[in-house]
């Protein structure tokens, strides 16, 4: 803004400033500005005219003034006795630096503000009540509270504007979608109000605006970002010393500077290495609201030059100048980057300096992709929930509860009007159903009637937002609360025996009591147990096709100009091809094998990777009758296999996979892992099928997911998965251009590109598909330790105690070298004697005949013969029919469990 | 002695001059409870009552014994299970005769049965087999014979080399030690089946329930020679080996 002129000889365009009220117009001049910006003089005329409006500007460009200057001047002329305006905002911290400007400008034109959110004094919330303020500063949780309370609604009925603030981030999520069906509840009480979006770039501009206004026209005013970024990508080492110093070298050269890192660990490790510089802060989610206030406080008056945050700060907190934004590690988006850059030049029209610090391959290739699509204002979109079963459930409660009593009808005229609403009516009587299973609302004809239930349910449910309790972890032997375990790990995965890593050490879980999980120390594990701790940020697909198409093409210099990072990337490359690796890209998907299992090189983002191998891991755990551990990220998938798989039986079973199958396997096989089990339990919750402090010491977990089989809550938990976790219309493009030769798969030795750390990963487990299997693969197990007791019908001077597995082929006597070898259970052992006595009677005679015939098979048939004899209650007759079938394999199993089945039938084995 | 197994119930056969059928623990009314508990779903009592009707269709028994806990809330009986332990017993007696040996969740099941319908608490012989719920110390007429119980509703987690495959009710097969229950007793070995529970929101690890028995019987069933069979009679194992960690698994 330029300064201040003497007169109020002002350069606005005439066509905007004429139509605003006098008052504002004098306001305006007070507050310093002489010019509107861009973004300003193409978004206000559009208020003006009254229509709704979706307004896409980078932070910084003046976007709120751009809403507010012409709603404070229509809210001159339509002073009502309740709210005038809503300002609806996502983060309460935002709320502070919006209400201080908002305040300022109310107060000179005689107009009444207010905040209203979680935090807010008791004293306030009472004034408000009583005297609404005109515009009411809030959260889109508190606007589901403002409908709770009769006074507060009847406050409803004057409201002409709503501004959605930040609609970018909440058009993503069931926040969001729990938002605009309010608003259309809104309607019912103040008729058509007029609505403005404000958001930072996205790559659908018109899906976003439909978001906001339903089945309303919407204009769009769009002010490229393109022109504002500056971005560079550097290369530092991979030690943690070198990242600080690289940091270091950007903080000392010139003031103001925001370092955004991705994790709250490295916020903190990064402010302790930086801590002798002085004049460093952090700012994340875990601190407290006042050390996060002072933060930004100290920062804004220059106490602090450097601020290390993390997404915390992205949205559009006023923290004053900023000179310089740095990226700490891929930021993984486009748009992220772009918000977080934007933050840099706050002024109107200046350019935004960005720097991505990236360390490792994977890293840099990734920061060079996202710089220069963020060049391009090449930004993601942002997909809305569509019809999520459990916003529109949360909806009903909240609707039947404001109204005690309403008709189906009614409901769906106003869920019908919103983009994200039901569709048809038999959608919405199917979740009223739901409902009424759980107790929430009761249905009389086509009438729909609060419960006591009802309300209790409300206001432990105000947010979608899933919360994740934590259940603190208890060690036994050290009598110590070692950590917490989320929530996801009890409803998933906990049974007495289970073991997980905490702190870098193993535990094995004996109990949940009293809401702690009581454990032991554990010395190995057999396996590692599915977690989403950290649900990290997932690659996009065509973010990671094109690091694959720059992995093969090589054309470093194409996307930058720092030689350090050509030198670097081309230098990896080399290095892998030296060690005779092959490079995975998007042309090429390599497998490798490793310790910790098989690895498929596939840069195809998160999502993608996901469906890809989790049908992976469905079929290979279907055909060989094992669980299979899944790990992945953006570049690879980590299959954890027991040894008898192959890297060419994962190559086989991804070539054999049918495009057109991927996502009927997907959903006939997800029931069964954790990532749906986990997402089930989260959906029920705002079903309200579960309270949010349920005691789960009660039920049996492994349950619950049957228990939580009704249609609405399974529909809901598949959409979610099939829209924010797995890719399946990727996979297919994938399979198919593998299948047409696009795609080459190619086998190779481990390589650095394989084995890079998969800590960003999601972890799961996918048990075979049927019981029998987890039988069959049972009893390989336990005859495979059973005891055998080896011995020489043929000298009759040999004996040898040894267990079935390591039984040989083809036993052979140690003693005379003769195959001639019975195997006799331990209890049977006493046998042996009998059957070589000089002198035997009848019976020992029969004993003796017996053994000859358990020896004689063991020479026809090998180990397979002592496997079956090793069986429980299989003598040698049994053991005889069993041969005779000449099954083997599986099928083998299945006539061993059939033999053993019949064995407990009978008299002889409950004696 | 016959035995034939039962999975949909689950439940278990045993003929010698009759055929009983057995079925342990269906706590009726269980759902009520889990609401006070934080869960909220609508009862599944009636479908419970049908998946027994259609079990003793299927197997044809001359005799149901419930082993305990047929009910659930202690004390007093909720409106669900009014209803439907009414509804249950009346469609019982119209296919079979029954009897049900009471639970720790059972005070104020006598107001819905037929005294000749109930059997003391600490158990009672019928043909060779003891029968009782399992919370109690066994009635000393019980030693020396193969006792048939419920109360602990024994789950079994099948692993393979990568982790858990399946999670499953089981049957827990095993002998007592009778001197924990008299010092003078000596006759023969007195052995249990603990059957698993026939309501799908119940079960206890095994795992957990023999490292620490809540039990008279848990606490003095031999660990050793313990052995577990699935629902359909699959032989499993002993139970030692579901206890033992620190192995691996594979070979």
């Amino acid at each position: 803004m330029g300064p201040m002129q003497e007169n109020s000889h002002l350069t606005w365009p005439m066509t905007s400033i004429s139509q605003l009220d006098t008052r504002i117009r004098s306001v305006i001049h007070d507050r310093g500005f002489s010019e509107l910006s861009e973004v300003q003089q193409q978004a206000i005329p559009h208020v003006l005219e009254g229509n709704h409006l979706l307004l896409i500007a980078p932070t910084g460009t003046g976007k709120t003034e751009s809403a507010m200057i012409p709603v404070f001047n229509g809210m001159l002329n339509a002073k009502g006795t309740g709210f005038t305006t809503l300002y609806i905002t996502p983060l309460r911290a935002l709320n502070r630096d919006i209400l201080r400007r908002m305040e300022w400008w109310c107060q000179n034109l005689g107009l009444t503000s207010g905040v209203r959110h979680g935090d807010t004094s008791q004293a306030e919330r009472r004034k408000q009540v009583l005297h609404p303020p005109d515009l009411l500063v809030t959260t889109p949780e508190t606007v589901q509270a403002l409908f709770m309370g009769k006074r507060l609604r009847q406050h409803f009925q004057s409201v002409r504007y709503v501004i959605v603030d930040e609609i970018h981030d909440l058009a993503g999520t069931k926040r969001g979608a729990q938002l605009v069906i309010a608003l259309e509840r809104l309607v019912r009480y103040a008729g058509e109000f007029q609505r403005i979006g404000l958001s930072a770039t996205v790559g659908n501009p018109e899906e976003i605006a439909a978001f906001l206004t339903g089945t309303r026209p919407c204009s769009i005013v769009e002010v490229p970002v393109a022109k504002f970024l500056d971005i560079r990508v550097e290369i530092t080492g991979e030690k943690f010393e070198s990242q600080v110093e690289a940091v270091r070298r950007h903080t000392r050269k010139g003031p103001s500077t925001l370092i955004f890192v991705n994790t709250r660990s490295t916020a903190e490790s990064l402010g302790h290495a930086l801590l002798k510089d002085g004049d460093v802060d952090v700012h994340h989610g875990s601190l407290s609201r006042e050390v996060r206030i002072e933060a930004e406080e100290r920062f804004k008056r220059g106490e602090v030059k450097t601020l290390i945050c993390t997404s915390s700060m992205e949205l559009g907190i006023d923290i004053g100048h900023v000179e310089h934004v740095i990226q700490f590690g891929s930021p993984r988006e486009v748009s992220r980057l772009v918000q977080r850059i934007g933050r840099a030049g706050h002024q109107i029209g200046k350019v935004s300096t960005g720097t991505i610090i990236t360390s490792g391959f994977d890293d840099l290739c990734e920061s060079l992709v996202i710089a220069s699509r963020a060049r391009k204002g090449e930004v993601e979109n942002v997909i809305p929930s569509y019809q999520a079963g459990d916003v529109i459930g949360n909806q009903i409660a909240a609707i039947a509860v404001e109204y005690g009593e309403i008709s189906l009808e009614d409901i769906y005229s106003m869920m019908s009007r919103s983009s994200v609403g039901v569709r048809d009516i038999e959608t919405l009587e199917a979740i009223v159903g739901q409902l009424t299973d759980h107790y929430l609302v009761r249905r009389d004809n086509n009438r729909i009637i609060t419960t006591s239930r009802a309300r209790r349910y409300l206001s432990g449910n105000l947010s979608m937002i899933p919360d994740e309790r934590k259940f603190p972890v208890y060690d036994i032997v050290t009598r110590r609360t070692v950590g917490t375990l989320d929530e996801s790990f009890i409803i998933t995965s906990l049974h007495t025996g289970a073991v997980f890593i905490a702190r870098g050490q193993l535990w094995r879980v004996l109990d949940l009591e009293d809401g702690k999980v009581t454990v032991e120390p554990a010395r190995n594990t057999d396996g590692e147990l599915p977690s989403w701790e950290g649900e990290q940020i997932p690659v996009p697909f065509e973010i990671a096709r094109e690091v694959g198409r720059l992995r093969r093409t090589r054309e470093f210099d194409v996307y930058t100009t720092d030689a350090a990072c050509i030198a670097f990337a081309n230098g990896f490359l080399d290095l892998v091809l030296k060690n005779h690796g092959i490079i995975p890209t998007d042309q090429v998907l390599t497998l490798e094998s490793s310790e910790e299992g098989i690895i498929l090189n596939n840069c195809a983002g998160h999502q993608t990777n996901e469906a890809i191998g989790r049908v992976l891991s469905i079929l290979l755990s279907a055909r060989f009758g094992t669980t299979i551990g899944l790990e992945l990220d953006a570049y690879r998938i980590l299959l954890r296999v027991p040894r008898e798989i192959s890297v060419a039986d994962v190559r086989d079973t991804l070539v054999g996979i049918q495009p057109e199958h991927i996502r009927g396997i997907l959903e006939l096989a997800l029931k069964r892992t954790s990532l749906f089990k986990w997402k089930l339990v989260q959906i029920s919750k705002k079903f309200g099928a579960i309270d949010p402090d349920a005691d789960y010491e009660r039920l049996s977990m492994h349950r619950l997911a049957d228990l939580l089989a009704h249609p609405q809550i399974q529909e809901e938990t598949y959409r979610e998965l099939f829209t924010r976790y797995m890719d399946v219309a990727h996979a297919i493009e994938i399979v198919q251009a593998i299948h047409a030769g696009a795609i080459q798969i190619c086998i190779g030795p481990p390589s650095m590109i394989g084995s890079a750390a998969l800590f960003t990963s999601s972890r799961d487990q996918i048990p075979p598909p049927t019981a029998d299997q987890a039988v069959i693969s049972a009893l390989k197990h336990r005859l495979d330790r059973q005891e055998v007791i080896l011995v020489c019908m043929n000298c009759r001077k040999w004996k040898a105690r040894t267990v079935v597995a390591r039984v040989p082929e083809q036993p052979v006597c140690g003693n005379c070298g003769a195959r001639l070898i019975a195997a006799l259970k331990p209890y049977e052992a006493e046998l042996y004697p009998v059957a070589n006595k000089k002198t035997k009677n009848a019976e020992e005679k029969a004993i003796e005949q017996k053994l000859i015939r358990n020896a004689n098979m063991v020479l026809s048939s090998g180990k397979k013969a002592i496997l079956i004899l090793s069986a429980k209650g299989v003598g040698p007759e049994t053991a005889s029919r069993i041969l005779a079938t000449y099954t083997s394999g599986d099928a083998l199993m299945r006539e061993i469990l059939k033999a053993e089945r019949n064995f407990v039938k009978t008299h002889r084995f409950w004696q | 002695m016959n035995i034939e197994f039962y999975p949909a119930g689950p439940g278990v056969l045993v003929e010698e001059e009759q055929r009983i059928l057995f079925l342990a623990d269906i706590h009726m009314g269980i759902e009520h409870e889990l609401q006070k508990y934080g869960f909220h779903i609508r009862s599944r009592g009636q479908e419970r009552i049908t998946r027994i009707c259609d079990l003793i269709t299927e197997a044809s028994p001359d005799l149901l014994i419930m082993l305990g806990d047929i009910k659930h809330r202690v004390p007093g009986t909720s409106y669900q299970e009014f209803f439907e332990l009414q509804h249950l017993f009346s469609s019982l007696r119209k296919r079979i005769p029954f009897i049900i040996t009471p639970g720790n969740h059972d005070p104020g099941i006598e107001e819905f049965l037929k005294p000749d319908e109930i059997r003391k608490k600490e158990g009672s012989l019928i043909g060779s087999l003891g029968i009782l719920h399992g919370h109690t110390h066994p009635d000393m007429d019980l030693m020396g014979h193969l006792l048939l119980c419920g109360h602990h509703h024994p789950v079994v987690s099948l692993p393979d080399q990568v982790g858990v495959a399946l999670k499953t009710p089981c049957y827990v097969l095993g002998e007592l030690d009778s001197h924990m229950f008299s010092d003078t007793y000596d006759g023969s070995s007195t052995r249990v089946l603990m059957v698993p529970s026939c309501n799908e929101l119940t079960g206890y690890g095994i795992e957990k329930t023999f490292r620490s028995p809540f039990s008279p019987l848990s606490r003095s069933l031999i660990i050793e020679t313990a052995e577990i069979l699935l629902p359909d009679g699959t032989y499993a194992g002993e139970l030692t080996s579901y206890l033992a960690y620190d192995q691996h698994i594979s070979a």
